[in-house]
């Protein structure tokens, strides 16, 4: 509680201030005593000087009664006269207030009365005689009071001669008694001074102490209080000072526990916080050195990788324009080697050129992922039968491990695939007469579920500094590797780039001799692409990919809106579906997978639908596969004229696309069989006939039904069973037989035991019509 | 016939440049690094060595300074031949002993003015 600066400081000054009020108080105090002394003093002094008065006036009166007694004779009956007697009275009446006012000040400071109190008695007797002296008064004497009466009656009979006599002892006493009071109220007057004098000397004493007290609290509370805010704001200056100089690592020592303790606290942590900032910056620092230095030295690798081609390509030129000109009979056979190697050198810079343009995109923050469902299994295939001739080259085994039928998983599938190709192609190139495989597995790991793609090899191996390096740029385990081995060692550093990119990895385990492994992480579901879960539902992965697909489309299109309808539609009617985002993606997947027929949209950047189109028509292997060309114009015309098969327009209706391709796409693999016929022994014997053959049999009795259905699905057979229609029949097999679309495809009849006549009306039914038209 | 023996490892580049000298009338032997480059001269005494500098097994700094260091052998002509048309790499060069110097690419005419200087 007392830790706190703020509450020492304010209890001290409240400490003083309270010493200060009580020294006021007793002040005051000390005031007022003295003031009442002062006071009664003066009443002291009063009551002197009436002594000296009374003294005076005792004399007077003295004088005045012997005289008035003088005058007066009783016995002859001559008095004083009432003036005198008054005069007498009053002088009487003075004399006793002095008297009484003198006693009143000795009695408030308590000086005993004298017992005998000769003033009284002489007071009393002055009166008498005053009385004697002023002549009878009957009427005046009050005969009720008896002791007033009997004193007046021994007066008159004592006569005034004892009076007199007892008059002067009186008046000696009285004088005694009045100096006895003087002298008692000095007595009182220097006790009273001396009290005043206390009463000074002890409130000053009080002050004074009080403000020792105080300079001693401020002092012995002040002093520390002052060191410790000095040194506290010294260590604190210290501080700022080294920190300013650059020193993050110093430390305010502690400071106690009061705000001054908190400052150095808070001061430490914001050096902390400094120091961490400053290591964080100057770790950013480093790796921004790293990468320019790295940047740097990409790019003189990069001039030096791209000279070499260069060199190449040049240097052949020149040796072929001069032996053309050393000799001018020489035939094409004869450059023909140096002009392949001329070509070799230019496909590699292209290589080199795409894979640095490659890199520079990822660097720049310019290589997009286009997310969508890709089929694990079907995507490893695929790749496997890319590189099976360049694994079978050097007599290696291909094997692919896992459990991950109709897996699917949301990734950028064309980077899936380049990376598959590169991590293939390297390990077919450093592997002889060994074994590859691919492992495809699930993992869950920091709460996201993970694809592991591991391709491992028997090969030649890295040791530990050339695993380290593998995945930077232009570094081949060995320098001479690329002569032997080829490639542009950028490989490897944009598929680690890539799989970043897909927030997965791409790691290495490997010892020389004993092979390679690279590990491919890519997350099961993208990140990027998390809001778009409920348009491309994981669930139906496997619904949507029939083992026996009704054949294989290839859907060229860069919007992926359009790619994914496409998709949907033509999965759901039980087709295989590949897709490219591009025109060259098209056409490579076309050559790779040879598609049974291609939906091209015409509008795409790079490659237009149209040049995508000539190409496909240009390649022998590939012209006969149908293509349907979509787009937002109807240029119909032109795209059957260019050799498109059918021609959509956008937004694409699935009735027509459907149609379009049941027409292009003969199913004769498909099996289904059209059954007409309206009994279920028809039925039976069609079922019998086709055995164990998985084939569709759709059975209908109506006509026309069962023309619509061959208009809208091909079939591979159509069998005619017992149908009471005989006319009917017979006009249905005409029309198929006529339509060129349906021309082609087999009628059987089905003959029954016993209604042979039957089938042989029909028969000769429909020949006849036949005949007829 | 002028002997020259061209020590480079990169197969194109050995196969451009001794057909061309070849035509020029010059005999062109090959070696593929710096130690079957050493191997030769000693073995069959060219009369010039043209040496790339980056080789495998042993470098073509390292070739120079031990032809130039060899008493018998010093005397063959050495043009360094080096992809890094650096000044410093013909420092380098002129340092371990080569008497000239050229860039890759190889422009012929001028390469076929150095090696004729030189013998």
């Amino acid at each position: 509680m007392f830790n706190s600066l703020v509450t020492r400081i304010g209890l001290v000054s409240a400490v003083v201030l309270l010493l200060f009020m009580a020294s006021i108080l007793a002040f005051l105090h000390a005031n007022r005593i003295s003031a009442e002394l002062v006071q009664s003093l003066q009443d002291v002094n009063q009551a002197q000087a009436e002594a000296g008065e009374v003294r005076q006036q005792l004399d007077s009166v003295n004088r005045q009664m012997l005289a008035m007694e003088a005058l007066a004779d009783p016995d002859n009956e001559v008095w004083i006269s009432e003036s005198e007697s008054e005069s007498l009275q009053s002088s009487l009446d003075n004399l006793e207030a002095g008297a009484g006012r003198i006693q009143e000040v000795l009695d408030v400071h308590e000086v005993n009365e004298r017992p005998d109190a000769p003033l009284e008695l002489l007071l009393q007797a002055w009166r008498d005689q005053v009385r004697w002296l002023s002549g009878p008064v009957e009427s005046e004497i009050d005969i009720d009071n008896d002791e007033e009466a009997a004193r007046e009656q021994a007066l008159f009979e004592g006569g005034m001669d004892v009076v007199g006599e007892n008059t002067q002892v009186w008046l000696e006493q009285a004088r005694d008694q009045v100096r006895e009071q003087s002298m008692q109220l000095q007595l009182v007057a220097a006790s009273l001074n001396e009290s005043l004098d206390e009463v000074v000397a002890r409130s000053s004493r009080l002050i004074q102490g009080v403000f020792v007290v105080s300079l001693l609290i401020v002092i012995g509370a002040g002093y520390p209080l002052v060191r410790h805010i000095r040194r506290s704001l010294k260590a604190l200056t210290k501080g700022s000072v080294q920190w300013s100089a650059g020193k993050t690592e110093y430390r305010v020592p502690e400071l106690g526990r009061d705000e001054f303790g908190e400052l150095g606290l808070h001061f430490n942590r914001m050096a902390a916080q400094i120091e961490e900032v400053m290591a964080e910056l100057e770790l950013a620092r480093a790796r921004a050195d790293h990468a320019n230095q790295s940047k740097s030295e990409f790019l003189a690798n990069m001039s030096h990788e791209l000279r070499t081609p260069m060199n190449a390509i040049i240097g052949y030129s020149e040796m072929v324009l001069e032996e053309a000109e050393d000799d001018p009979e020489a035939r094409a056979e004869e450059f023909k080697a140096d002009i392949g190697k001329i070509l070799a050198a230019g496909k590699h810079l292209l290589a080199l050129i795409n894979d640095i343009l490659d890199i520079s995109k990822i660097e720049a923050g310019k290589m997009t992922l286009y997310v969508e469902p890709v089929d694990v299994v079907e995507l490893i295939e695929e790749s496997m039968t890319t590189v099976r001739p360049l694994i079978e080259k050097n007599d290696n085994r291909l094997e692919f491990q896992h459990d991950l039928e109709g897996f699917r998983i949301e990734s950028d599938q064309t980077k899936l695939r380049q990376i598959l190709l590169n991590l293939l192609s390297n390990a077919a190139k450093f592997t002889h007469e060994g074994r590859i495989t691919i492992a495809a597995e699930c993992r869950r790991a920091d709460d996201r579920d993970l694809l592991d793609l591991t391709v491992t090899d028997t090969g030649i191996g890295m040791n530990e500094e050339q695993q380290a390096r593998v995945f930077e740029a232009f570094t081949q385990a060995d320098s001479s590797t690329t002569r032997e081995f080829g490639g542009t060692g950028l490989g490897l550093t944009i598929c680690k780039r890539f799989a970043e990119l897909m927030e997965g990895d791409l790691v290495v385990s490997s010892a020389p001799g004993e092979g390679t492994s690279f590990t491919l992480s890519v997350p099961v579901r993208s990140q990027t692409d998390a809001d778009d879960e409920q348009d491309t539902p994981q669930s139906d992965g496997q619904a949507d990919m029939p083992v026996d697909s009704r054949g294989r489309v290839l859907v060229i299109d860069d919007d992926p809106a359009a790619r994914d309808i496409a998709g949907r539609i033509l999965r759901g009617d039980g087709y295989e579906v590949l897709v490219a985002e591009s025109g060259q993606r098209g056409l490579e997947l076309a050559r790779q997978s040879r598609p049974d027929l291609i939906v091209l949209d015409v509008m795409m950047p790079g490659l237009d639908g149209w040049q995508v189109l000539e190409a496909l028509k240009k390649d022998s292997a590939l012209a006969t596969i149908p293509v349907i060309m979509q787009s937002m114009l109807d240029e119909r015309q032109t795209g059957l004229d260019k050799g498109a098969d059918e021609y959509l327009t956008k937004p694409v209706d699935r009735r027509k696309l459907t149609d379009a391709i049941r027409c292009l796409l003969p199913e004769a693999e498909a099996g289904r069989v059209l059954l007409i016929a309206g009994d279920s022994d028809s039925r039976e014997q069609a079922d019998e006939l086709v055995g164990d053959i998985e084939a569709e049999i759709v059975q209908t009795a109506d006509l026309d039904e069962a023309k619509a259905m061959i208009g809208r699905q091909p079939f591979s057979m159509v069998m005619i069973g017992q149908h009471p229609g005989t006319d009917e029949v017979a006009r249905f097999m005409l029309d198929i037989q006529r339509a060129a679309e349906t021309r082609a495809i087999p009628m059987l009849l089905l003959k029954p035991d016993g209604v042979e006549d039957n089938h042989i009306d029909q028969l000769r039914s429909y020949l006849s019509q036949q005949s007829r038209d | 016939m002028p002997k020259i023996l061209l020590i480079e490892d990169n197969e194109m580049n050995r196969d451009m440049l001794s057909r061309r000298l070849s035509r020029k009338g010059y005999d062109v032997d090959m070696a593929v690094d710096g130690q079957e480059g050493i191997d030769k001269v000693k073995a069959n005494r060219p009369e010039l060595i043209l040496l790339d500098m980056s080789l495998p097994v042993k470098d073509g700094w390292t070739v120079a300074q031990e032809l130039k260091a060899d008493a018998d052998l010093g005397a063959i002509p050495i043009i360094a031949l080096t992809a890094h048309a650096m000044e410093g790499d013909r420092q380098k060069a002129m340092d371990a002993g080569c008497d000239d110097y050229d860039t890759k690419p190889v422009e012929l005419k001028r390469l076929l003015g150095k090696i004729e200087a030189l013998l």
